[in-house]
């Protein structure tokens, strides 16, 4: 038979609505088809959700961080050398823009409080991209460093601090000479602005200052300075552009795409994607499990039908083949079905996570207020505990959605090959149900 | 006369289909003496399976009064009927309907069981059963390896199980061959004095109905007079 | 009714050995199966979580928060005065430790001249035998922990190990003095590495040293001095917290437990603990749909034998429970079954972590050598490279293995409850009707 009157068959004959009320194959291939749509749902919102994740904790590493590509002396460069690998980056194709780095540890005091700093002195340029600008958060204040002696502060060292636009923080940095002494020095700045970048780890220890008068405070042997570059497209393909780049470059530079300078972070992302999305594609394997039962229901149920087709001349192979073709139907719109209503739940992923939020809030507010009459003193005095299911803290605040095509592609298609095997088994034995005996039976 | 075992007045019962209201029992009025054996014949499809399904509680009265020893079917709920069933009344169907996965032993013991007796009184009491019908060596064979007539009289013999105050026997000897026929008959017949059971049969067969005490002829829903 | 609950099981029981004889095996066997694979993923993805989670909570706990916070505003960074009071509290039936220390923020600079930021605890220099469980977190055994001997730090594995120092080496800390008179004035001071430990917690072992108070005068004040509680019982927190104003004269602002101290990270924690709970836990209604679409073909081939029953006298619920007993013996075979291969896997979760990088890496190497294209095969799931662990911790929780174990056999129970709901709804007249 050709694969036409075989799909027919199957969607037809084997699928398709009966006359008589009472069929129960029908609603166990509905209850096949939904589970499978069921079991999909995990698997495609810990996809989306996990991409959304990652890549929105990515682009505020590499937009606010550690840039689309670094270019790292071998050795410590002179202020000259680095002027001349800026230069020549400037208006290299690809480049959107590209910028000296220092970076140093400090200790940042103010007001007898005092808190760890990542010195970061950055070019004014940086902070006007608007790659930079679309994901810094601006607490108060503004984020621009006009005047030698200004700063911006990272969300929680300004909190450590108690510090406020306006406030005066003082830095201690350590310089030391050769003839090994460490000399720290202590410089005074102004707040201009307090930052977020709506992930804790990244920037809670932020000291932004202008990069050309640090050279007061940070000396080369206790800082390290980069070339940050930014390009068109960070996550298009990046080999050409480094190695223009690398062309470019006077001796004495490496040049590394994010991949590779945030490769920690990265790899064990994507680690744990895999994990995840192993341990939910476990629930779709048992909903395939659901189309095999379903089939065999169908093969017993429709054992006339298939008698009456092998009376027609249709092979034991071509029956195995209807029920191939059923099988993968079923699979195919659970698929389709549940990576639909994945997407809608990783669509409105901060919806849901919202109502979920206001749900738990309601029910912690609903049993405070009936064990309010239970409580004491100094529970009394307590506020209500508040109930954060995302918390900022450690999470993104709110999840990008990011559909990646490839992997549901990917995903569908195994779940297309789970349903293929899955109805292996009832298609042997739709083929060997012998006619005759079926026929006389009735 | 001895009292009244089976009472009912006025009993009716009507299903209903997509087309139309069949009024299958109309205004039954019937009493049946205890201890005694009674027949109920009729045309085909004159209420007598519905009848006789109403008596032993596994269909309910649409309307009137039925009352089987102590038990007032009309006002009894799921509960009751089936408290009712299990104590009371012993059924046998026309097609044995033997549960297939156990032995004769086993489908005979099960009501027993069902009702509360321990596993093994039920098994015991099953045995001697079977055995006084005749099956003692047969009764670890399923279903499926009885004869119709091994398979009838095993039906009876767990309509006896819970020693029944009334037995109901739908056509019980209509899938019989005469031979078998005539045993299950007997059979039947000499359980009022045997087992101290009411009889009520139904049946096509004019010979069977002419040996019980009080004969029923059952047309268009209500029964004629005698 | 005395006996019911028997005969049902011993109709039961037949039925399931026929469908076994029948053949009709499979479907129960794969609705176990179904419920196996859930039980034992969750555990075992529990357990891993669990073993990181604990391990975290753990670390911060004795390392850091400790269970009860005290805020001390003492001037003396000696440490005598809060001695007296940490005295007092040891000697409560409640606590097995107390423990003053300071945190400072500062900046370690190793022979290379490259500047690291560190905290530094200053501690007493008795600290390792008041609070053996820190130093066993630490992995310092029975060292005198932080030592006695001036001068000394204790810094973690790993900042050990970017600032290029060994035990016996020097490192420069930055120090700062601030006075409302002098302003800010900051110097450094040399200390000598005693020690190096390993907590297992990054940010430790990255960013956190050891000192003793005395060591701690030259880092200048002002010094926010800390009574750190430990209790015999980390739950009792808040019990002892409501004690301590009444019995020590303490104000209520001062004190802190571990709950509310960490309670966004443990939240935190908490939550995906949650999240992957529920994720994983469709899988059983997964499995209850096959079960019931199962059991109810069952139900409908058996509609004869359940007539017969009942007018024998079953009452509906009890034929019922015939059904509901095959959903349940599925539940718990299958979540039996489930629990004992995870548990098996999450306490050997390093052996099965291995053997499955070893069967990968040999189908990696195979297929490197049939394409003749350079292939390493070193595939690991949780690299050292990208992950700072050495083992994959895993724990078993109780109360969450019984609840998996629960939900996992009732998932069951309560498809097959559903499912048989057509036996309570018809007479057994409409199904045993002569030809």
């Amino acid at each position: 038979m050709k694969a036409g009157p075989v799909l027919f068959l199957a969607l037809r004959n084997i699928l398709g609505r009966r006359s008589d009320e009472r069929d129960l194959a029908r609603r166990t291939l509905r209850g096949a088809v939904l589970s499978v749509a069921v079991s999909m749902v995990p698997l495609i919102v810990t996809l989306v959700v996990a991409d959304g994740m990652i890549q929105g904790i990515t682009s505020r590493y590499i937009e606010l961080s550690s840039y689309h590509i670094q270019c790292v002396p071998f050795r410590g460069q002179g202020e000259s050398s680095v002027r001349d690998a800026l230069s020549a980056l400037d208006g290299l194709p690809g480049v959107r823009g590209a910028w000296a780095e220092t970076q140093a540890v400090g200790v940042a005091f103010s007001k007898g409080r005092r808190g760890g700093a990542l010195v970061r002195a950055v070019d004014p340029g940086f902070l006007a991209d608007e790659g930079t600008r679309s994901y810094l958060g601006i607490l108060s204040g503004e984020a621009a460093l006009s005047g030698p002696n200004d700063v911006i502060l990272g969300s929680e060292l300004a909190r450590d601090l108690g510090a406020e636009p306006g406030s005066t923080v003082s830095l201690i940095s350590v310089r030391s000479r050769r003839g090994d002494t460490i000399v720290p020095r202590v410089s005074v700045f102004r707040v201009r602005g307090i930052v977020s970048s709506g992930y804790r780890d990244l920037d809670s220890r932020w000291f932004l200052v202008p990069r050309d008068s640090s050279g007061r405070y940070l000396t080369s042997d206790t800082s390290r300075t980069i070339l940050g570059v930014k390009v068109a497209d960070p996550f298009a393909p990046l080999d050409i552009v480094v190695e223009r780049i690398r062309a470019a470059l006077p001796e004495g530079w490496a040049v590394q795409p994010w991949p590779q300078t945030e490769r920690n972070l990265y790899e064990s992302f994507r680690t744990t994607r895999y994990l995840l999305l192993l341990i939910m594609g476990l629930t779709v394997a048992v909903a395939a499990v659901n189309i095999s039962s379903a089939l065999v229901t169908l093969v017993t149920e429709r054992s006339h039908e298939i008698a009456i087709l092998k009376g027609l001349g249709a092979t034991p192979k071509d029956i195995g083949r209807v029920f191939v073709a059923g099988g993968m139907i079923l699979g195919f719109a659970g698929s389709l079905l549940g990576t639909a209503l994945g997407i809608l739940a990783a669509v409105h992923v901060n919806e849901l996570i919202a109502s979920l939020e206001r749900v738990l809030a309601g029910a912690s507010a609903l049993f405070h207020a009936l064990a309010w009459p239970f409580l004491d003193e100094s529970a009394r005095a307590l506020p209500a505990p508040v109930v954060r299911i995302l918390n900022p803290d450690y999470y993104l605040e709110s999840i990008p959605v990011v559909l990646d095509y490839r992997a549901l592609g990917g995903i569908l298609a195994a779940a297309l090959f789970l349903s293929y095997l899955a109805s292996l088994l009832p298609a042997r034995k739709a083929a060997a149900l012998s006619p005759l005996e079926i026929l006389r039976r009735r | 006369m001895s009292e009244a075992i089976i009472v009912c007045e006025d009993l009716s019962k009507t299903f209903k289909t997509d087309a139309e209201e069949l009024h299958i029992l109309r205004s039954v009025d019937l009493t049946v003496e205890a201890g005694s054996t009674a027949s109920i014949t009729g045309p085909s499809g004159c209420g007598k399976t519905t009848l006789l399904s109403i008596l032993g509680g596994l269909d309910s009265p649409g309307g009137g009064r039925v009352r089987v020893g102590p038990w007032n079917l009309h006002e009894l709920g799921e509960d009751g009927l089936s408290e009712y069933r299990s104590s009371f009344v012993g059924f046998v169907f026309q097609f044995h309907y033997l549960l297939k996965d156990f032995t004769a032993l086993e489908n005979v013991a099960l009501p027993a069981y069902m009702r509360g007796l321990s596993r093994a009184e039920a098994f015991d009491r099953a045995a001697a059963l079977l055995a006084d019908l005749g099956l003692g060596d047969r009764k670890n064979q399923y279903p499926g390896k009885l004869s119709g007539g091994e398979r009838q009289r095993a039906a009876i013999a767990r309509a006896l199980v819970n020693r029944p105050s009334v037995i109901l026997a739908d056509e019980p000897t209509g899938n019989l061959d005469e031979a078998n026929a005539r045993a299950v008959e007997d059979l039947l017949l000499g359980l009022a004095p045997g087992y101290g059971a009411t009889l009520v049969v139904v049946t096509h067969d004019a010979r069977f109905a002419s040996r019980t005490d009080q004969r029923f002829r059952l047309t268009e829903g209500e029964i004629e007079a005698p | 009714m005395k006996g019911t609950a028997s005969w049902a099981a011993f109709v039961a029981l037949r039925y399931f050995r026929a469908r076994r004889v029948k053949g009709g095996a499979a479907s129960f066997l794969l609705a176990a199966l179904g419920i196996a694979v859930g039980t034992g993923t969750l555990v075992v993805v529990l357990g891993v979580m669990n073993g990181f989670q604990s391990g975290f909570i753990d670390s911060i706990l004795e390392v850091d928060s400790h269970h009860v916070r005290i805020s001390l505003a003492a001037e003396d960074p000696s440490g005598q005065e809060p001695g007296l009071l940490a005295d007092q509290l040891r000697e409560d039936p409640a606590v097995s430790a107390a423990l003053p220390f300071a945190d400072f923020e500062t900046v370690a600079l190793g022979p290379s001249g490259r500047a690291y930021p560190l905290r530094v605890k200053a501690l007493p220099e008795d600290a390792g035998t008041r609070d053996p469980a820190l130093t066993d977190r630490l992995g310092l055994g029975s060292a005198p922990f932080p030592g006695s001997s001036p001068g000394g730090i204790v810094v973690g594995a790993e900042l050990a190990r970017q600032l290029d120092v060994l035990p016996g080496d020097e490192v420069s800390l930055l120090t700062v003095r601030a006075s409302a008179e002098e302003g800010v004035e900051a110097s450094t001071v040399r200390v000598r590495v005693t020690e190096v430990f390993h907590s297992g917690y990054y940010a430790f072992d990255y960013g956190l040293g050891f000192v003793t108070f005395e060591t701690s005068r030259a880092f200048g004040g002002p010094v926010n001095l800390v009574l750190g509680v430990k209790l015999k019982d980390r739950f009792g927190d808040e019990g002892f917290a409501e004690r301590l104003p009444s019995r020590y004269g303490l104000p209520v602002d001062r004190i802190v437990t571990w709950r509310t101290y960490n309670r966004s990270f443990f939240g935190a924690l908490r939550m995906e603990k949650t999240a992957m709970m529920l994720l994983v836990g469709l899988i059983f209604l997964v499995v209850a749909v096959n079960i019931f679409h199962s059991l109810r073909r069952t139900v409908f081939e058996k509609m004869e034998d359940i007539a017969v029953l009942k007018a024998l006298g079953g009452s509906a619920r009890t034929v019922r429970s015939i059904f509901v007993l095959d959903g349940l013996v599925t539940g718990f075979l299958g979540a039996t079954c489930g629990l004992a291969a995870g548990l098996a896997v999450t306490m050997n979760v390093n052996e099965v972590f291995a053997a499955a990088e070893a069967l990968v890496n040999a189908v990696l190497r195979l297929g490197s050598a049939l394409s003749r294209a350079g292939g390493s095969g070193d595939f690991q799931v949780f690299s050292p490279a990208y992950f700072y662990l050495v083992r994959i911790p895993a724990r078993v929780v109780f109360e969450e293995i019984l609840f998996i174990y629960g939900a996992g056999a009732s998932s069951a129970a309560a498809a097959a409850w559903a499912a048989s709901r057509r036996v309570l709804a018809f007479r057994p007249a409409e199904v045993l009707r002569n030809e």
